[in-house]
């Protein structure tokens, strides 16, 4: 585009050509109008001017050629009325009246047989001696009353005359011959510009006087001649007009005709002289015209320079400029009218197309920036990225596949990019490969979707991978654009292995142990079974009466036997409850019973020790409570046996109450040394007694009595208080929700 | 089939594998007047159980050869031993817990001797 606009415009093409043109044509013709309107009103005045010159001219011209002529044919009148006898007596009487009239050469008085009665002349008879006088012409027309003119004649001495004659009375004729000279000289002083000529033409087209009397001598004749034409058809009559004269000059000619004679006063001006007014002015014209046009088209031309061309051109090589990338170029014509707006309105663009390549070019960068931000982020991570279309079809189109994915698979980045599913095809675990496959059916809209898989990298070496991908639909393509990002997961899941294994080993373990526990209580008390069965065989008498002191003996042992039974079951209720294998089985009970089953066990043990055991059971307490009588006997008979190992003196005392609306609590209280604060808070945790160092005299416990007891309190949906001061004795006190008795059960 | 004299004292079978326990009970069985044998092994058991109708059956449930539970299983299907009472012992509180609603009675291990004869004599036929 911009090459196109580089070629600089075809002449002809170019809009000054054309538009100078146009004006040149348009003013041409304005001014060969104008110049040719101008010219044919000079012209038409000229026409009219010289016209009426000739005119005035020519009528002069007839009016003495007339007024000549009347005053002849007034002498010739006179000499007719004379007496004829009179005039032959006296011949100088004709002889002065010659004289008298210098244009008169020869004078006649004929009688009607055409005989001369009186003749004067002034260069030889000539009239006088003609023999052939009443043939003439003159002589039968005057007798017949008329005027007549002859045609220029010449004489002898080469006189050039006229014969004019007139009627006489009786019949008679006078004529006379005339001197042209007179007529000539007449013809001869009309002088009109510098070929100005007049002649005087007779009826025939005869030129009977000219400023030229070689022309009248020459008896040149108009006859048939086109100007002759109006003449001699009209000969009263003026008539004007151009044509060729007999001489072959174009000519302007007027006509007047010579009262009372026949004859017509012909004017003529060469055109060529007639025009040369109009000609100067028609050059004049034609010249100050053309000298004006030229002088229009420059100043047009420059004032369209100035006003469109030159800002065109501007406007195209700024456009050029700008084409080519030059986007600092302005325009810049500061002009107000349209051209004007025109280069600011361009200008405007271009600044604004400066600004947006100022904007592209930093979004370019800020876009290279992010890339290349991107790229080494990518760079920098193990991670293969990979952005994966899905057309609505079920295509699928790799639109992004990061340099890593080498890094993890082994294989060349473009073998994933020719074939989308290589990854899933031939990298993939086949077992893995069901895991591995997008499912996009599944995919929820913008959530995750992590899956682990193992892939066979190009070597051969089998690894992990997580692959954590995103969905997001493209809504303008109606496909799914699926983001995932692959990582090397085979050390963390080998550490998870290793993890899973030793998990795996200790839940083995801590099962063998449950179970070790329970073989071991079966076995520990299958014999015990025994020790006890004997031992009351014995004290029952069964072998025989005992002694008091025998009788002594097998009470320590079973006592003994029932302590050890004792740690055994709590040791195995430790491991119960560390494998979960407790079972609270509520059923409703008698709260009474449950301390008295207490009684039974433990009282024998603190009578022996010295204290009291008493009890307590609070009136608003209920004569039915719901809860698992074994595990609550066990509690207490834990919390009992615990007050009575570290009790000197004094008493244990078993209390039941209801401290609030929705529990019910057992409470164990004691006069033993206390508990310090500092160990009441692990005192509950298991095999942990008090500072061994400090109760070191009651070390006879295995530590896991309190310790079931927090336990047992917690599963049942209660808890266990501790209040205590050192030298006051303790109060543990097992609080537990309150359960609606069933029904049944109170009936 | 042996002819019950009218004195003659209701059977009660120790099915124990322990030869201490199994003295123990059967003298607590003794003591509370029952003609008392003694079996140690789940199949010599079952071959007695369908010889003889004891009245009581104490039952430890820990056997070799054949479990105690299918012992138990047994006394319940077969019709002649409908009268008879079936005392359950049981090392293992959370099995006693679980047979306490189907059996008359469960005994937790170790048992008393003094209780085991208590209860025995409760269980007498009248």
């Amino acid at each position: 585009m911009s090459n196109q606009i580089q070629h600089r415009i075809k002449h002809r093409h170019s809009l000054r050509w054309r538009l100078l043109t146009l004006l040149a044509v348009m003013l041409l013709l304005t001014l060969v109008i104008i110049g040719a309107s101008v010219y044919y009103f000079i012209l038409q005045n000229e026409h009219r001017s010289w016209e009426g010159r000739q005119g005035e001219a020519a009528r002069f011209a007839a009016e003495t050629v007339a007024a000549f002529i009347q005053r002849t044919q007034d002498k010739l009148v006179t000499v007719s009325l004379l007496d004829p006898a009179m005039l032959a007596m006296d011949p100088d009487l004709l002889k002065k009246l010659l004289d008298e009239s210098p244009a008169l050469l020869e004078i006649i008085r004929l009688d009607g047989s055409g005989e001369v009665l009186a003749s004067a002349n002034q260069d030889g008879p000539l009239l006088a001696n003609l023999f052939t006088i009443p043939q003439s012409r003159w002589f039968a027309e005057s007798k017949a009353g008329q005027l007549f003119l002859s045609n220029v004649q010449i004489s002898s001495n080469g006189q050039p005359y006229l014969i004019i004659s007139v009627p006489a009375p009786g019949g008679g004729v006078v004529a006379a011959r005339l001197r042209m000279n007179v007529l000539w000289d007449v013809v001869a002083g009309l002088r009109f510009g510098e070929s100005g000529q007049a002649y005087v033409v007779n009826r025939q087209g005869k030129i009977v006087g000219h400023t030229d009397p070689e022309v009248v001598l020459a008896l040149t004749t108009l006859e048939g001649r086109p100007e002759m034409r109006g003449v001699l058809e009209a000969p009263d009559q003026k008539w004007s007009g151009s044509y060729d004269n007999f001489q072959g000059m174009r000519v302007i000619g007027v006509t007047q005709p010579v009262y009372n004679t026949g004859w017509t006063i012909v004017t003529e001006v060469a055109e060529s002289e007639a025009f040369r007014v109009s000609e100067t002015a028609l050059l004049l014209l034609g010249a100050g015209l053309i000298g004006l046009g030229v002088l229009v088209m420059l100043v047009m031309g420059r004032f369209l320079s100035r006003l469109i061309l030159d800002p065109m051109e501007r406007l195209r090589t700024g456009t050029v400029r700008i084409g080519q990338g030059d986007l600092s170029h302005r325009i810049r014509l500061n002009r107000q009218d349209e051209v004007g707006q025109v280069a600011e309105a361009f200008d405007e663009m271009v600044t604004r197309l400066r600004d947006r390549e100022v904007q592209v070019a930093e979004r370019t960068q800020a876009l290279k920036d992010s890339e290349e931000r991107f790229r080494r982020v990518i760079s920098s991570i193990s991670n293969h990225i990979y952005m994966t279309e899905v057309t609505k079809g079920g295509q699928r189109i790799d639109r992004y596949v990061s340099p890593n994915v080498e890094t993890i698979t082994g294989y060349p980045p473009q073998l994933f990019r020719e074939d989308p599913d290589f990854m899933l095809n031939t990298v993939v675990h086949p077992d893995d490969r069901d895991i591995a496959s997008t499912r996009t059916e599944y995919f929820i809209q913008g959530e995750r979707d992590d899956v682990e898989y193992r892939i066979i990298r190009a070597n051969g070496e089998i690894i992990w991978v997580q692959d954590s991908r995103r969905v997001e639909a493209d809504i303008d393509k109606q496909s799914l654009i699926i983001f995932g990002v692959v990582g090397d997961i085979t050390t963390r899941k080998e550490a998870e292995e290793v993890v899973a294994r030793a998990r795996d080993q200790a839940l083995e373990a801590s099962r063998f142990k449950t179970q070790l526990l329970a073989n071991v209580s079966h076995d520990l008390r299958t014999p015990i079974g025994g020790i006890l069965g004997f031992t009351e065989m014995l004290q029952a008498g069964v072998y025989g009466d005992l002694t008091a002191e025998q009788q002594d003996a097998t009470s320590e042992i079973v006592d003994g036997t029932r302590q050890l039974l004792y740690f055994i079951n709590n040791l195995l209720n430790q491991a119960r409850i560390e494998a979960g294998k407790i079972l609270i089985r509520n059923t409703s009970f008698v709260p009474q019973e449950l301390i008295n089953n207490a009684q039974s066990m433990l009282g024998f043990l603190a009578q022996s020790r010295g204290l009291q055991l008493t009890n307590e059971i609070a009136p608003d307490v209920p004569p039915l409570l719901e809860g698992d009588p074994n595990w609550l006997d066990q509690i207490l008979v834990n919390l009992v046996s615990n007050a009575i190992k570290f009790t000197e003196q004094g008493s244990v005392h078993i209390h039941i109450s209801l401290p609030d609306r929705d529990h019910w609590a057992l409470a164990v209280a004691d006069t033993g040394p206390g508990i310090p604060a500092e160990a009441q808070t692990y005192i509950f945790e298991a095999f942990r007694q008090i500072d061994s160092t400090t109760t070191r005299q009651h070390t006879t416990g295995s530590g896991l009595g309190l310790s079931i007891v927090k336990q047992l309190a917690v599963l049942m949906g209660g808890w266990i208080d501790l209040t205590s001061e050192p030298g006051e004795g303790s109060t543990f006190t097992v609080v537990l929700p309150l359960i609606a008795v069933k029904e049944e059960a109170i009936s | 089939m042996t002819v019950q004299a009218l004195d003659q004292k209701p059977l009660a079978l120790v099915i124990e594998d322990d030869n201490r326990q199994a003295t123990v009970f059967a003298q607590a069985l003794r003591m509370a007047d029952f003609e008392t044998e003694i079996i140690q092994n789940g199949r010599e058991a079952l071959n007695r159980l369908s010889e003889v109708v004891p009245a009581l059956v104490v039952l430890d449930l820990h056997l070799p050869e054949v479990a105690g539970k299918d012992i138990f299983e047994q006394i319940k299907a077969d019709e002649r031993l409908v009268k008879t009472r079936v005392m359950l012992a049981t090392a293992d509180p959370l099995l006693a817990e679980s047979l306490r609603a189907e059996v008359n009675l469960v005994l937790l291990k170790p048992i008393s001797f003094n209780q085991l004869r208590d209860l025995a004599s409760r269980f007498r036929p009248r």
